[in-house]
């Protein structure tokens, strides 16, 4: 009765338990039930080895291949059949100046060899030792030697020699004993024989189609326990190594990530004598990164593939970054031909560390030299350019029923700030996403069945930094357009900045929204001039407001344009009729006044006898005190002449708030919408119980 | 024509695990009845935790008390230890008495037990002697 027998289980239990069904269609030995018989322990043996062998089966079927193997040397081999090279550790780099004082004018040169360290400064109780990679020379000036943009790299230089015996190493691969390399920079010289000084560089193999016979490279690979092996060429592709050869290899071996951020560096020892050095850091460490994880190299290597190691894709661009350079947490990219205005030949890159929100000037300009252009397309030119960041703060109102829950007020804010804090996070701070009043207005209905409904109010902020003490105009670019509000309400700038009033005394301001009551026609643009035109067209306004009159210019039986002679009154939207004139084809398109907008720099002041707090305008008879223009269809605000002489902010940036009209906010290119969630001020939440 | 079932005790059947062979038939031998449920007992009490696959609680912590000091203390916890062990694991026995006596000249505790096998009207009585291997 073999049929009764399943196959089909894995687990232990199941195992047993089948061969127990077996079991009963014999007679000979019915004890098999009973843990402590004969019977059963023999079973527990059969049932044991056959789930050792099924585990042992599925393990040899998930490992051969790359989407179900677990182990990283499956991983890592299956990756080397697609051509893919799993990315080593990354060692943290800084650049910096070093000065060394010699107190004599004799004009001379001096080197920092390669391998000198130095010491960072304490992190976590810990300091790092930084060293070059490369040496640098530099000429005296006076009495100092300057050496500048020293570029220094965490970890520790090795340099380890192997001999080759092509008897007892036929195929040339040679194990480099320690496994947390940086092997960007791994150094590989071979000397013919051990007496022989002449060293030649051996580069690393990247591209088999540039190999000869005589090239001198090596291939580098990732072995078992995780140490990297290289090997060489067998006389056709690439150069053989000859018998007795010395293969010298010079390489780092980093801490990865620990020391990212470290700013303040030591020198160690002397440099050519002299011991009055001094380092100035001016990009402090960053870009260390652990090596590539088993999941990383499973989605990287077949994209690898597809993008044969070329940038020309979109993706091709992300990826290949998103590998070579792991310590940025969102990368976008885009064809400079969708730039407005559009700029051909170009790619541009916008990229968010995973620390902060900012990149430095050297992770820009090593990305662009060291991963793209190598890369990239002849002709085209990878731009690296900021984020444009868009701050999100939520105001939420949420009616709720008391009856319905034993949460708390408080309780209750509590766990809707957390709903909207994981809500944002999850939604916002990448790159092409969206934000939907809708999306997270259902979250909070969905999140609690005493909350009877909510409304979101959201305010976008713009930061941008003044130079201080210069008058300079400045453009914040929302990217959508912008409600308008009355003097406080939905406008506001944090934090407060000094600025002088017209009578020279400073004074702590802030930006404000002039209320703007204009609601006529500004102008109207010509938008097409039409042809034929032999007398003047009249101009009808045909709009929700009255009053509104114009008048067409014609010249060569062209409109050149209309002006407007009143604006009329009560206009949310107008369309402009050209009658008559005999022509045809001519259009126009009203611009309403409350296109644009205005703001103003305001303090408080107290009354030193009444101690009441009034309000005033800066430069107030100039202009009204108007520093700045509000386009709200395009939303932009334009902030002329502005010339703070302090921030009250850490940073030294002044951020500017508005509230969006549109229900979905995009962010597209460069721009970011982000939220912050250690910013305490993020979320306010009001509730009001019904 | 009416049929008259006779109502036979369950014969318990289990395999010898010194796999000794029958002189006649040449076969494996077989433990039968009583001497089957016998030998389960031995097996359940010289078994660890843990040393059956996947089946941790299946077995008795006798080794490692026989390594405890050899006093009456040590011969309760044995005790307890191989009635709990029998209650858990041999559903066939329903124990009667059970000594444990450490026999300090011998280094070892000798066991007496006596119990019925369910459905049967005849005690069994076992004795044993415990004693550390190494």
């Amino acid at each position: 009765m073999a049929d009764r027998l399943n196959v089909t289980e894995l687990d232990f239990d199941q195992i047993k338990t089948n061969l127990k069904t077996f079991m009963k269609q014999q007679n000979e030995f019915q004890d098999y039930d009973f843990e402590g018989s004969g019977m059963n322990i023999l079973l527990d043996v059969l049932a044991y080895n056959t789930h050792y062998n099924a585990y042992y089966l599925n393990m040899v079927a998930n490992e051969s291949f790359m989407e179900s193997a677990v182990l990283r040397n499956s991983v890592v081999s299956h990756a080397k059949s697609l051509g893919y090279t799993p990315r080593s550790a990354i060692a943290p780099r800084a650049v910096v100046t070093v000065t060394i004082e010699t107190g004599s004018i004799d004009a001379g040169s001096l080197t920092i060899p390669k391998g000198y360290s130095f010491l960072s400064n304490q992190i976590d109780n810990q300091s790092y030792t930084f060293v070059t990679m490369e040496s640098y020379t530099a000429s005296k000036v006076g009495t100092s030697f300057t050496f500048n943009d020293v570029i220094i790299y965490e970890g520790k230089f090795v340099s380890y020699d192997f001999a080759y015996d092509s008897s007892s190493n036929p195929k040339s691969i040679f194990t480099i004993p320690d496994s947390n390399i940086y092997t960007d920079k791994l150094d590989v010289y071979v000397r013919d024989t051990p007496q022989n000084t002449d060293t030649t560089t051996y580069l690393l193999a990247t591209n088999a189609l540039e190999v000869t016979a005589t090239s001198e490279i090596y291939f580098l690979q990732e072995t078992n326990n995780m140490q990297y092996q290289i090997y060489f060429g067998d006389g056709v592709i690439g150069k053989a190594l000859a018998d007795g050869a010395v293969i010298t290899t010079n390489y780092l071996l980093t801490n990865s990530t620990v020391a990212n951020k470290a700013n303040n560096f030591s020198a160690t020892t002397l440099i050519g004598g002299y011991s009055n050095i001094t380092v100035t850091s001016v990009a402090p460490a960053a870009g260390g990164a652990v090596r590539e994880t088993v999941d990383e190299i499973k989605y990287g290597a077949p994209l690898g593939l597809l993008s044969q190691n070329r940038a020309v894709t979109k993706n091709d661009y992300i990826r290949l970054i998103q590998q070579k350079y792991p310590s940025f947490e969102a990368v976008n990219v885009w064809g400079g031909e969708e730039n407005d205005p559009p700029v051909y030949g170009k790619v541009f890159v916008s990229a968010k560390p995973k620390l902060g929100f900012e990149i430095t000037l050297t992770e820009k300009e090593y990305v662009k030299q060291n991963i793209l252009k190598p890369m990239s397309i002849l002709t085209v030119t990878p731009e690296i350019i900021d984020i444009d960041y868009n701050y999100l703060k939520v105001r939420s109102d949420v009616f709720y029923d008391k009856s319905k829950t034993n949460q708390t007020d408080t309780e209750l804010k509590t766990a809707l700030t957390t709903l909207i804090s994981n809500y944002c996070s999850t939604n916002l701070n990448k790159f092409n996403t969206y934000f939907k009043y809708s999306g997270l207005e259902s979250a909070i209905d969905a999140s609690n069945k005493a909350i009877i409904s909510n409304e979101i109010n959201l305010f976008v902020g713009k930061k941008f930094r003044p130079v201080l003490n210069t008058s300079d105009s400045y453009v914040l670019d929302y990217g959508f357009p912008l409600s308008k509000g009355t003097t406080n309400d939905n406008f506001y700038s944090t934090p407060d900045f000094t600025i002088n009033d017209e009578t020279g005394i400073s004074r702590q301001c802030f930006f404000e929204e002039i209320p703007s009551s204009f609601s006529g026609i500004q102008s109207i643009t010509v938008v097409n001039r039409g042809y034929n035109y032999t007398s003047t067209p009249a101009i009808e306004i045909v709009g929700d407001g009255t009053g509104a009159t114009a008048v067409a210019n014609i010249v060569n039986g062209k409109l050149s344009s209309i002006e407007v002679l009143t604006p009329g009154i009560g206009y949310t939207a107008a369309a402009i009729r050209i009658v008559g004139g005999g022509g045809l084809l001519a259009e126009g398109d009203a611009v309403l006044e409350g296109r644009y907008g205005q703001i103003r720099i305001a303090y408080y002041k107290t009354d030193e006898i009444s101690s009441q707090s009034t309000k005033f305008i800066v430069n107030k008879n100039k202009n009204a005190g108007v520093c700045g223009i509000i386009d709200y269809t395009l939303g932009k605000i334009y902030i002329n002449d502005f010339a703070p002489s302090a921030i009250n902010n850490d940073f030294g940036d002044i951020t500017v708030h508005m509230i969006p009209t549109i229900n979905v906010i995009q962010s597209k290119l460069n721009k970011m919408l982000v939220f912050d969630a250690a910013d305490p001020t993020s979320i306010s939440i009001k509730t009001h119980i019904i | 024509m009416a049929t008259i079932t006779a109502n036979v005790t369950r014969k318990y059947s289990d395999l010898d695990l010194n796999f000794t062979v029958h002189p006649i038939k040449k076969d494996i031998n077989k433990n039968v009845d009583a001497m089957a449920v016998i030998n389960s007992i031995k097996n359940l009490i010289l078994t660890n935790h843990y040393e059956r696959p996947f089946q941790p609680s299946v077995g008795c912590n006798v080794q490692k008390l026989l390594f405890d000091n050899m006093d009456n203390i040590t011969a309760i916890a044995i005790k307890r230890e191989i009635l709990q062990t029998i209650q858990n694991f041999e559903p066939r026995v329903g124990i009667e008495t059970i000594s444990v006596k450490p026999d300090f000249e011998n280094n070892s505790f000798s066991v007496d037990m006596r119990f019925y096998i369910v459905n049967q009207t005849t005690p069994v009585t076992i004795q044993f002697f415990l004693e550390r291997a190494r």
